[in-house]
């Protein structure tokens, strides 16, 4: 019940900022569009992938691979800017609100239920905009995929709100993480580095493994990744948990 | 003085009170160098090395075959500083609007309030774009070093003059952001960009503000100096005087439509 409360006054913050809402679709079409306008020799082009330590065969569209691509980074620096904008800006009434009675848990757990409803609409959008596009194999796991994505860049853009003391830090940790994850590390198209095992820590590597297996056949299931993502999204979790705990006092 | 109800009297001088309340915030001058800084090293480590072909506006005959990661770094140095410029400006401009009419207020022309905080804003956000140059300029051989400087400086200034503008007729900050931060990732990484093999040098690009900045880069980076150069930094000038010239002319008419809110 105090919960429903507090998602209400969130709801409220966000109907006030009508323009957000028009900017979080539009911003990822656009992106999705550039895709297809600057893939070469319109959709035929094909390239060679490497996945799970097997050749792609038949070789996959550069269309097909720019498109699932460029979705993945648009719904991480959507999602992980508008859960940094909403908590940054109500993070000062936080104080007042524990002060009324609501306990650090309910707090939380309101803003993560916010940015999941969120995450899921900006996904689905998405996902209907790739399958006009894209023969997706698994569009369950591709779904799945771009959720799981965008909530973890959400629960990091809640951590960095947290942490951060001006608004331009937070916005430039944020965005360098986004581009550089989802839109370089894990573009075979332009990375030497989408399998070294050492970006298995970045957070868009996993959930972008998912992606590719659920578009393209590469021998291993989709679902064999979801363990290692549903481990990441409990640690973010418990980070974010403990760093909003450390809140000032008014 | 007055033309058709603008006050022009420009004072430059209030370039000085924003610069010493932006250098102030310690953490907001070093939040200029995160991403420049990210972008450009980890391009360099993660880019694949392959062979790229690159073809010039200037000498649309020239074509040069070159290592993608000297194109990549080249390339997302300027993406970095573009979008590092463009929403640094827009932040700062869009937070000082009960500032500025409170100085107008006070007397000061919409003219000066302007021109004296991009001033500010550039002075800042030059001293980002040149270490982002050093460090491009370490992991490159380029042809004609000082044109990659020069490309970075011109990208960063007109980014800020786009963000500039925005900050002054729209200042929204979380709708605002992801306009600044989407329209320079798809104009400086795909259209004006040899990554966007489907668009690059389409005669439509021409006009996007990245492409002249990108062309000079490309060409001092690979092809050497070229005579065109002095004219594309012409034609940068003139966009960022006409993006800071339809800045104050809409900032007035809001000004006269809504009035001025200073508490």
């Amino acid at each position: 019940m105090m919960i429903s409360a507090l998602i209400n006054i969130h709801l409220k913050y966000l109907q006030r900022s009508k323009g957000i809402i028009f900017f979080t679709v539009l911003s990822p079409v656009m992106l999705v569009l550039t895709a297809i306008m600057s893939a070469p020799e319109g959709s035929t082009a094909r390239t060679v992938l490497i996945l799970d330590e097997k050749i792609i065969d038949p070789a996959p569209k550069i269309l097909d691979l720019l498109l699932i691509l460029n979705t993945l980074t648009a719904v991480v620096l959507v999602c992980s800017l508008t859960s940094f904008f909403l908590y940054y800006e109500i993070k000062s009434t936080i104080p007042r609100l524990k002060q009324i009675g609501y306990s650090q848990f309910q707090i939380s757990s309101s803003y993560l239920i916010i940015i999941l409803v969120i995450n899921s609409l900006i996904s689905g959008i998405m996902f209907i905009i790739s399958l006009y596009w894209v023969d997706i194999r698994e569009p369950i796991g591709y779904v799945l995929g771009l959720v799981l994505t965008s909530f973890i860049f959400s629960i990091i853009g809640l951590i960095i709100a947290d942490v951060v003391k001006t608004k331009t830090m937070g916005l430039y940790s944020i965005i360098s993480l986004g581009i550089l994850d989802a839109g370089f590390i894990e573009n075979p198209l332009y990375s030497r580095r989408f399998d070294d095992p050492v970006v298995d820590i970045l957070p868009a590597h996993k959930t972008a493994e998912v992606l590719l297996r659920a578009s393209f056949d590469t021998g291993v299931k989709w679902t064999d990744g979801l363990i290692n993502i549903s481990g990441y999204i409990i640690i973010l979790l418990l980070i974010f948990y403990f760093t909003s705990i450390y809140q000032k006092k008014i | 003085m007055s033309v058709k109800g603008f006050n022009i009297n420009l004072n430059l001088s209030l370039y000085k009170p924003f610069l010493k309340n932006m250098l102030r915030q310690r953490s907001i001058f070093i939040s200029t160098f995160i991403l420049p800084i990210l972008i450009i090293l980890t391009t360099w480590w993660i880019t694949a090395d392959t062979i790229m072909i690159v073809k010039f506006a200037f000498d649309s005959n020239t074509t040069i075959s070159t290592d993608m990661i000297s194109i990549h770094i080249i390339t997302g140095s300027l993406t970095a500083m573009g979008i590092t410029a463009s929403i640094f400006t827009f932040i700062l401009v869009s937070d000082n609007h009960k500032l500025s009419n409170r100085l107008q207020l006070a007397g000061y022309s919409m003219i000066s309030i302007n021109i004296g905080m991009f001033l500010s804003l550039i002075l800042v956000l030059s001293a980002s774009a040149l270490i982002c140059g050093s460090i491009t300029l370490f992991l490159v051989e380029t042809k004609e070093p000082l044109g990659v400087i020069i490309s970075i400086l011109s990208i960063t200034i007109l980014f800020s003059a786009i963000g500039n503008l925005l900050g002054w007729i729209y200042p929204k900050n979380n709708e605002g952001t992801l306009i600044l931060l989407f329209y320079s990732f798809i104009d400086l990484m795909y259209f004006t960009n040899p990554m966007g093999l489907g668009v690059y040098l389409q005669k439509w690009t021409y006009l996007l503000p990245g492409f002249w900045p990108t062309q000079i880069a490309l060409t001092a980076g690979f092809y050497g100096y070229s005579d065109s150069t002095r004219q594309a930094v012409l034609y940068i000038i003139t966009y960022v005087l006409i993006l800071l010239g339809i800045s104050i002319v809409l900032k007035k008419q809001i000004h006269n439509i809504k009035g001025t809110k200073v508490l």
